[in-house]
């Protein structure tokens, strides 16, 4: 069966979406995007240190690849739209995650500003992606004003925690017709199965990748589990019961008299 | 001289100095960067084309590894 994940008119066949922050060297970057098969990665826009220019990252991510760059740095919803315009204007497609933080502790996004910059970037023609706090209320409008997908938080940015907000965002799948793309604190392979096995629609990980000893098989690690919690999924999972309920047949016993 | 603010630094140039020559200088790729003038959008075949004027605000901008 062919199961593609549909965002913006694009099919996307693997739903494990990576991040190319926190490298030390940008070397790495097509190797894993290659080894995992990744489809979808994420860049952000940063001024150009005018002393020492770096290389262009789109360098190293191969062409086939879906660009998706991020608005962080952006603290309100203006913010967002003017970065969204310029990373547009870098000539590498038109999705955009919208990323609006202005808490510096626990860098939980602003769902309000971000609700506010995706009405206007879907308006003018962007494939919005927002990055949000599970929220049920946010979600549905974002679903209103034709956001292409929600991406809410498992745990706060770059903290490897996995899915604390696993009952919030069991009832963004549950309610939102939208895919959902569970993205920040995802730390292991196991979390994002655990996310794909009650439905999400994709996994982005970027910290616990760059931050594995071997990014490229971590890379692929992630792949693997997204792809196998996805087809958990699609299988329907058993049914789970608070006592035993025995797996072999319960009659022919070989300490049975019968007379 | 005039001063012109790029990437928030002020900098201090002749009267009439283009700012494509300003990134060449500085070994700039203009084909790898997006140029925010004065708040708005250039667009990329438009950059050589602009003179630095005083008190102007220049944003150069790229894409560079993010999550």
């Amino acid at each position: 069966m062919e199961d593609f994940l549909e965002i913006g008119g694009k099919k996307i066949k693997n739903r494990f979406f990576t991040g190319t922050g926190k490298y030390a060297t940008n070397e790495v970057i097509p190797r894993l995007a290659k080894e995992a098969g990744i489809e979808v990665i994420t860049v952000a826009l940063r001024r150009v240190d005018l002393t020492s220019p770096e290389e262009n990252i789109l360098n190293y991510i191969p062409k086939k690849c879906i660009i998706l760059p991020n608005t962080s740095g952006a603290r309100t919803a203006d913010e967002a739209v003017r970065i969204a315009r310029l990373t547009r204007a870098c000539g590498c497609g038109n999705w955009i995650k919208i990323e609006v933080i202005s808490d510096n502790k626990y860098l939980l996004p602003d769902n309000y500003e971000t609700l506010k910059a995706s009405e206007r970037l879907v308006k003018e023609g962007f494939v919005v992606l927002p990055y949000v706090s599970p929220d049920l209320m946010v979600a549905k409008a974002l679903e209103e004003v034709g956001a292409h997908a929600v991406m809410p938080l498992g745990a706060p940015i770059g903290t490897n925690r996995g899915l604390k907000t696993k009952e919030l965002i069991r009832i963004l799948i549950d309610e939102i017709k939208l895919p959902i793309i569970v993205d920040a604190g995802i730390g292991c392979p196991s979390h994002a199965a655990e996310a794909m096995e009650m439905g999400a629609a994709a996994v982005l990980a970027n910290t616990a990748v760059a931050t594995a000893r071997d990014p490229v098989m971590m890379a692929k690690a992630f792949s693997m589990a997204v792809e196998a919690g996805r087809m958990a999924y699609l299988a329907g999972l058993g049914p789970v019961k608070l006592t035993a309920e025995a797996s072999s047949p319960l009659t022919g016993f070989l300490n049975e008299e019968s007379g | 001289m005039i001063e012109v603010k790029i990437n928030g630094k002020k900098e201090l140039f002749e009267k009439d100095t283009l700012l494509i020559d300003f990134l060449k200088q500085k070994g700039i790729n203009v084909n790898a960067v997006v140029v925010e003038y004065n708040g708005s959008i250039v667009p990329r075949e438009d950059i050589s084309k602009i003179l630095l004027r005083d008190g102007d605000r220049v944003e150069v901008l790229h894409l560079v590894g993010g999550g």
